[in-house]
């Protein structure tokens, strides 16, 4: 039940993940699906190329990353190293400024349940206390 | 094995034409970089899922609708089995014309005095006759729409 609701938060976010991940440093696709499961994997679910390859895709379309392909010293094949364009800078650190704000808005809704649960409680107590 | 894997994503795909090369080339790389992290190709094909997952991912991420892919394949499918057929009306006109000659050659082309073995002798030089490049650019015609037409069942089966 709760897995429908928590796949659209992970959605929502993993864009930006791969943002700061390819901001740190210019870096290719496996590194960044075995960060990604190596920090996250239970939190963020498991990471797959399925899932990742489209959303560099999408975000080079965009224009927020770029890429080029360099040789790979290990194989005689290409490996293909992501960086961040300008734009993809500022449009990271615009997001992440959302997301402080966002986080604290939905926070505060889940501390007014909180507090009138620790409400109710006290209120509870204090009606055992009379009777 | 992961030629295979790739041969059966490949098959699969339903992207334009450059963002195909791109993720085929993009799965290469996964299998070479995951070989440089001591990775087996099983782990890495464990990791991607059954080919048909892996491009139905890419195709519902990346692609056109499917609707659109399918006309756009019958569509080419028509045009190409069209053409075939204005090529083979073509070759079956040349033919024809070259039968007609045939037949009146006798007659008139004694002119410098032709023989039969001369005549022959020049029907028969390979390449010359443009009704054979016609069938064959028709057989590759046909070939090319039945190849649409194939796609299209693969994609509605799906």
């Amino acid at each position: 039940m709760t897995e429908k609701y928590v796949q659209q938060f992970k959605k929502g976010s993993l864009e930006m993940i791969l943002l700061c991940l390819i901001a740190r440093r210019e870096t290719y696709g496996y590194e960044i699906i075995s960060e990604l499961n190596r920090r996250g994997a239970d939190i963020l679910g498991y990471a797959r190329e399925g899932t990742i390859y489209p959303i560099l895709y999408r975000l080079q379309e965009a224009g927020l990353i770029r890429c080029r392909l360099a040789p790979a010293t290990a194989n005689g094949g290409q490996k293909k190293y992501y960086a961040l364009t300008e734009q993809g800078r500022e449009t990271l650190s615009e997001m992440a400024v959302f997301w402080q704000v966002y986080t604290a808005c939905v926070n505060g809704f889940l501390a007014d349940l909180e507090d009138d649960a620790a409400a109710r409680s006290v209120a509870g107590e204090a009606g055992e206390e009379e009777a | 094995m992961k030629e295979q894997y790739g041969k059966e994503v490949a098959r699969r795909l339903l992207l334009p034409r450059a963002k195909r090369k791109e993720v085929l080339r993009d799965l290469e790389e996964a299998f070479a970089s995951a070989a440089e992290h001591g990775e087996s190709e099983q782990q890495v094909i464990d990791r991607l899922g059954t080919p048909e997952e892996f491009a139905a991912a890419m195709n519902e991420q990346l692609g056109v609708p499917q609707e659109c892919f399918l006309r756009r394949s019958r569509r080419l499918a028509v045009l190409f089995f069209v053409l075939t057929a204005l090529l083979l009306a073509a070759a079956v006109a040349d033919l024809w014309r070259d039968h007609l000659l045939e037949v009146r050659l006798p007659s008139v082309g004694i002119i410098g005095g032709a023989d039969g073995p001369t005549h022959i002798l020049l029907s028969a030089a390979p390449g010359i006759d443009p009704a054979i490049l016609l069938f064959l650019l028709a057989a590759i015609l046909a070939a090319a729409g039945l190849r649409q037409l194939l796609r299209c069942r693969r994609t509605r089966k799906k």
